[in-house]
């Protein structure tokens, strides 16, 4: 799998750029809306969780703060969810090249993976910006987020090219995944703070692989901590695992999925 | 060069995407798919530099058949091997995206087969020479005709210089003069030694560019040799097909008045017994009927393909529903764009067949010589006549369509003998003049 996608490597980067460019083509801002869209969702979602629905959300002191936070969670579910979803339709969406062309399956999914981790990269970096601005200088810490993030990346890119086998088959999948994430986010401390959760479902969280990225990223951004090592092989763990496992799958599979297609 | 063992494509068939589930669910102890083979057995060989031509009716096998060669789908069983790099016409624009120019379009649809950047950049003058797009060059995809479109893709393949080549119907794009520089190229191609696939159905191509061709049917190997034996095992092929629609009459062959010395050889006796006869759709009054017709060559044998300007004999079985005293016995030759190219009859060249009673039958044979330009002309044979005493002129009376057409093909190398849809005799006398 790994030589395949080292050999189509500059396919996928180029399509994943072009993907960043002309995703708002058409429009007269063109390629600022990368910075725009995520810059106004960090306002919207602050606003509303601090000013509105903040009697439910403590355990947080300043709304700076807050908005650190959740922006932390926020923006990688997001992209972790793009990963997901898209690499879920990746072969469907590139029937017309797999039915035709030699190309590895896998190739389609990266690119859609490629593509939301430059929009990660993007909006994390603007999240950067807008932590400094705020007044909340950057900590040794941020150093660690890049590597939590690709690491969480890699773990949606082994999901997307695991369901995305499975959807070719059974198309009702891409829906039902559409119903699962939603649940898994609220599943996932990310627009509230883990600490209002009841006891027992506290203890739930850990069975939750997408909880040690999350809570490593708030670790990091918002309070400036490294990870204990265990968090870190966790989700090297699940990074690993899952691009393994959606590999297996499709290998199983392939034969069927271009005739399926 | 490329080579093909016992090669075989299964698809399962599910009614229902549940069913896929299901079995799925069941670990495989539930069977709820049927099994279609879209290719069996197939074993073949291509040497270097040579071209095989691959036909078949629709449905055949053929695009399966490249698919997996082209490694676009997998085989489920039997193996294959090809050496070097291949490149299918079968991809023709597929990489194109529509957002990026057409100069772009080309060396990401390199990348995305497997030619390094660099390789593309020799030959960029060349492929867009050959395109002749202009100024469009440098605009988007997606403002493209159709036409330029096909002409980017077909150019930006015919200069990747691959070592084998699927080359799939895509020549019949384009105007005629892009057409014409296509086969030059192809032709060229093969000069330089570049293996060739060719699948077509234009038959004509196939017999005067492949050294050699097999024939799929049902995704069998049916037939592998020399291409004009080839040509022919398909429109044989083509033939039972239609056989197969109809009962055959037994075939009791009653002389009418006029004897003549007409020698139906045993194998035109058999297949006038046999063939045609689809259910053919009613065409006419009926009082005569076309219960079996044929094509052989000078010797009886079945032949439905002849080089421009040799002879076929056509063969019809007529039998007579109503009495008929001026029977007319003819046939029309359609070219490809359905125009006329000759139609002839009994009635025309004055030979005036016997009267015949209800149920009389008569066998009557038509020798043609097909001047014509090499292609394919489909048959429309038709019997007619004046009906009792009916004052209607040309009165139809039955027509077999849905024939396989014959092919005329080219004689020898070089260039047309001449042009326009007839060889019409054509003498030339000449001298020199002597000044004054």
């Amino acid at each position: 799998m790994i030589v395949n996608l080292w050999r189509y490597r500059k396919y996928i980067v180029k399509n994943a750029l072009s993907d960043v460019r002309y995703r708002y083509a058409g429009s007269a801002m063109g390629i600022a809306w990368n910075v725009i869209t995520p810059l106004a969702q960090i306002v919207i979602y602050s606003f509303v969780f601090s000013q509105i629905m903040v009697t439910r959300l403590t355990g947080l002191g300043s709304q700076a703060s807050f908005t650190l936070y959740l922006c932390a969670g926020l923006l990688p579910w997001a992209a972790f969810t793009d990963c997901v979803l898209r690499g879920a339709n990746a072969f469907i969406e590139n029937a017309h090249y797999l039915k035709k062309l030699p190309i590895p399956e896998q190739v389609f999914v990266a690119k859609n993976a490629m593509a939301a981790t430059l929009f990660l990269g993007i909006s994390m970096t603007a999240l950067g910006l807008v932590s400094v601005l705020i007044g909340s200088p950057l900590s040794l810490a941020w150093l660690g987020v890049p590597v939590a993030l690709l690491l969480f990346q890699g773990f949606g890119f082994g999901l997307g090219l695991f369901f995305g086998t499975l959807n070719v088959f059974i198309r009702d999948i891409g829906y039902a995944l559409l119903i699962a994430l939603q649940l898994w986010m609220w599943m996932t401390p990310i627009v509230y703070v883990e600490t209002i959760l009841p006891v027992g479902a506290q203890r739930l969280l850990a069975y939750n692989p997408t909880y040690p990225f999350i809570d490593a990223l708030h670790r990091m951004i918002v309070g400036g901590e490294w990870p204990g090592a265990l968090q870190w092989t966790v989700m090297a763990f699940w990074a690993c695992v899952a691009p393994m496992g959606g590999y297996l799958v499709l290998r199983r599979l392939r034969p069927e999925l271009r005739d399926t297609l | 060069m490329v080579s093909a063992s016992n090669l075989g494509k299964r698809f399962k068939l599910y009614a229902r995407p549940a069913d896929r589930l299901l079995e799925w669910a069941s670990f495989g102890s539930v069977r709820r798919h049927a099994e279609f083979w879209a290719l069996r057995d197939v074993s073949f060989a291509v040497r270097a530099g040579e071209c095989l031509g691959i036909i078949g009716v629709n449905g055949a096998g053929k695009s399966t058949l490249l698919k997996i060669l082209s490694r676009a789908l997998y085989p489920t069983e039997g193996t294959f091997e090809v050496r070097g790099r291949l490149v299918s016409l079968l991809e023709l624009g597929t990489g194109f995206q529509p957002e990026l120019t057409g100069r772009q379009n080309i060396f990401e649809s390199a990348q995305l087969l497997g030619f390094p950047e660099r390789y593309v950049r020799e030959r960029l003058d060349a492929i867009l020479d050959f395109a002749q797009l202009g100024e469009f060059v440098d605009q988007p995809v997606r403002l493209y005709s159709s036409g330029m479109f096909v002409r980017l893709a077909f150019s930006l393949f015919a200069h990747l210089d691959p070592d084998v080549y699927i080359v799939d119907e895509a020549l019949a794009v384009g105007d005629v003069f892009f057409q014409q520089r296509c086969f030059r190229h192809f032709r060229a191609l093969r000069e330089r030694g570049c293996t060739i696939l060719f699948v077509s159905h234009d038959m004509e191509a196939v017999t005067h560019l492949c050294d050699r061709a097999i024939l799929l049917n049902g995704g069998k190997l049916s037939a592998e040799g020399d291409p004009v034996h080839v040509v022919h095992d398909y429109f044989a092929l083509k033939g039972q097909t239609f056989a197969a629609a109809g009962a055959a009459p037994a075939l009791g062959l009653r002389r009418a008045d006029d004897p003549g010395t007409l020698d139906v050889p045993p194998g035109v006796r058999q297949r006038l017994a046999q063939a045609p006869i689809m259910a053919h759709a009613p065409a006419g009054t009926r009082a005569t009927e076309i219960v079996g017709f044929t094509v052989s060559g000078a010797d009886g044998d079945e032949r439905w393909g002849v080089e421009s300007g040799g002879c076929l004999r056509f063969w019809y079985l007529v039998e007579a529903h109503e009495p008929c005293h001026d029977l007319n016995v003819g046939i029309h030759f359609y070219d490809r764009r359905g125009i006329l190219a000759f139609g002839v009859g009994t009635a025309n060249r004055g030979v005036v067949l016997p009267a015949l009673a209800r149920g009389d039958r008569v066998v009557c044979a038509l020798t043609v010589r097909l001047a014509l330009q090499p292609g394919e002309y489909t048959l429309v044979p038709q019997s007619g006549g004046l009906t009792g005493d009916s004052p209607e002129p040309g009165l139809l009376h039955d027509r077999l369509e849905a024939l396989p057409p014959v092919v005329v093909t080219r004689v020898g190398e070089g260039p047309s003998a001449f042009y326009g849809l007839v060889d019409l005799e054509t003498d030339v006398v000449w001298a020199k003049l002597d000044e004054g």
